[in-house]
């Protein structure tokens, strides 16, 4: 199994390399470094790649900056060649809008809205986790499965078990690879130094902060009830007193004029239109509990567990009221346009300059 | 503490002496400052206009003015909530453990206190005195950002605590009121402070020696980054630190 799997790598990533450049030596594949990377001065940026490097490997070796060296070589030869097989995967389905080093700088990337996740953040939206925390391994194979309702996301549920898996471990490999380039980048920013005292700190945070990704989800405070309409009723009522309506409005749709917020990522982000019948994270009564309960990563959306957590029935009457609200359309209410903004305002002449004193 | 560390921090006592351990006012040296703005403070306009009514929440948000707190000059130039501490502590220092409990609040849709400096682990409170929900999302660098709904009248407090120095101050907000914004500094050990309203501040219990200190605003970011003062153990040394209005632009909306 292992020595067939190795033939069926090796040649494919060599076929990469080769590919649009015929019989010419083309360049190779390469991890692009960050904007961020590229602004500090030309050492301290190679300290940052050197350091980034050691601990996760390159396009041809890729390493998991969580994962320590083992004393077997058969657990460490299965272990590079699933990481082989998720970025064989990762390089024939995901590179075109994710881009190589998963930056969301894909070929396709600008075409799209919204754009494709930037993984080098090491902060993905919907998760089963509370807010702040990494997704669980299982969180990021069911966005896999299920795609993202209302994005260019696909679902990719045909994929056999074994792409998915490795796929998925390929893109934490990313993100955990792009985190640790970040928190040095920052620390190079902030000292103009890399003190080598401080740096293992970072690389212990990135594996600290992806242990638990095998951990059991956010559990409801209750069982899950049955939703019945007068779930909805009490749900409307808490939607409108325990803060929802402050930004999703009263109807659910979002279209207030302050409603305008920006992402983790420095994209202009709005409260969902509920009314929209797409909620990205998942449709099912669970998902919804845990958009409320944790809230949403990279987000103006907060979790409501300190909140709702003397009230626990008020959360399954959210959600109740939310997956109404989201079934509307389909059920053939006609919903009337609203209120709405272009997202990017028009940039005035004189941003960035300084104004007079007293003038403002 | 393992028996490891506890073998390690007697070492540390044994061959560095009392000075660089110390950690009461008493055996360590203070610096006392303030920050001062050369020229004339802009007057700011409100960020929210008392008796607004278009602005959301106006029965709780609308009440008073809301003041913009982005530059706050007090008595002779005074600059309020500037940051003043050491990127790291020195090396070989250990910081007693922080037992006080800080606690916010939010008052007619404003964050109080506008800039804390705050310790890791340090248990902070968010209350809030407003009848309307507000959320506190932090934005940091290093640690686990947060965004926690505090509900109406929060009274008990709801726990937020940092578990990672960060290298500069980060700003945290409510998405909900989006005017709403302040800073909190977090440090793994206490030589920091923020200048009250007059633009004083104090830094006690430093370890006799040449430090290099950062001194950060919300408008102007970095003043200082590496502002040296000389500190000798059981005595207190002044600075005082000068800045032209022009470092203090306007935010970039």
């Amino acid at each position: 199994m292992v020595p067939l799997r190795a033939l069926s790598v090796v040649p494919a990533v060599f076929g990469l390399a080769l590919m649009s450049a015929g019989c010419q030596r083309a360049e190779p594949v390469q991890w692009d470094s960050s904007e961020q990377v590229k602004k500090l001065t030309p050492e301290l940026g190679e300290q940052v790649t050197k350091i980034v490097n050691e601990n996760a490997g390159s396009v041809l070796k890729p390493k998991m900056v969580s994962e320590k060296p083992v004393d077997d070589h058969t657990k460490t030869v299965r272990r590079e060649l699933q990481l082989k097989h998720g970025q064989d995967v990762y390089m024939k389905r995901c590179v075109q809008c994710h881009g190589v080093s998963g930056d969301g700088n894909g070929d396709v990337a600008n075409s799209l809205y919204p754009r494709p996740r930037d993984y080098t953040k090491g902060i993905f939206k919907f998760t089963s986790t509370p807010y702040g925390s990494k997704p669980r391994r299982d969180d990021l194979i069911a966005t896999l499965r299920r795609g993202v309702t209302g994005t260019s996301m696909p679902a990719f549920r045909l994929l056999p078990k074994e792409d998915i898996e490795d796929v998925v471990d390929y893109v934490i490999l990313l993100a955990q690879r792009g985190e640790l380039e970040v928190q040095l980048a920052n620390e190079a920013e902030a000292s103009e130094e890399l003190d080598p005292d401080y740096i293992s700190e970072f690389i212990d945070d990135v594996g600290a902060k992806w242990k638990d990704s095998s951990g059991p989800p956010t559990q409801p405070l209750t069982p899950q009830p049955e939703l019945t309409p007068e779930r909805v009723a009490l749900g409307r009522e808490a939607f409108l007193t325990k803060g929802c309506s402050k930004c999703h409005a009263e109807d659910g749709r979002g279209h207030t004029k302050d409603n305008i917020g920006k992402d983790a990522w420095g994209h202009p982000t709005r409260a969902a239109d509920l009314t929209s019948g797409m909620l990205r994270g998942g449709q099912e009564p669970i998902d919804i509990y845990r958009r409320i309960l944790n809230g949403i990563n990279g987000t103006p959306m907060p979790g409501f567990r300190n909140a709702l957590e003397s009230e626990p029935e008020t959360v399954w009457n959210l959600v109740s009221y939310v997956l109404d609200v989201s079934n509307r359309r389909r059920s053939g209410t006609k919903i009337p346009a609203g209120l709405i903004k272009p997202y990017s305002e028009p940039v005035p002449a004189a941003e960035g300059e300084a104004a007079p004193a007293g003038a403002e | 503490m393992s028996l490891r560390k506890s073998v390690g921090f007697l070492a540390a006592c044994l061959c560095m002496g009392g000075s660089v351990l110390a950690s009461g006012p008493a055996d360590g040296g203070t610096v006392v400052g303030k920050v001062i703005l050369d020229g004339t403070a802009p007057t700011l306009a409100p960020l929210v206009k008392s008796g607004d009514a278009n602005v959301k929440d106006k029965e709780v948000c609308g009440a008073a003015d809301v003041p913009d707190e982005s530059l706050v000059v007090g008595d002779k130039g005074g600059v309020a909530n500037v940051f003043v501490y050491l990127r790291r502590a020195p090396k070989g220092y250990k910081a007693p453990e922080v037992k006080d409990q800080l606690v916010l609040d939010q008052k007619g849709c404003v964050f109080l206190p506008h800039a804390a400096a705050i310790r890791v682990g340090q248990t902070i409170l968010v209350k809030s005195s407003d009848a309307v929900q507000h959320n506190l999302h932090t934005f940091p660098q290093r640690n686990d950002p947060s965004n926690l709904l505090i509900k109406a009248s929060e009274d008990k407090g709801v726990a937020l605590k940092y578990t990672k120095p960060e290298s500069d101050p980060i700003e945290v907000k409510c998405d909900i009121h989006a005017w709403m914004s302040s800073y909190h500094l977090i440090l793994d050990h206490p030589f920091m402070a923020v200048t009250d309203k007059d633009g004083n501040f104090k830094i006690e219990g430093l370890p006799a020696g040449t430090h290099e200190f950062r001194v950060w605003h919300e408008r102007a970011g970095l003043l200082e980054k590496e502002y040296k003062v000389e500190v000798k153990a059981g005595a207190e040394k002044a600075v005082e630190l000068k800045y032209a209005v022009a470092k203090f632009p306007a935010k970039k909306k």
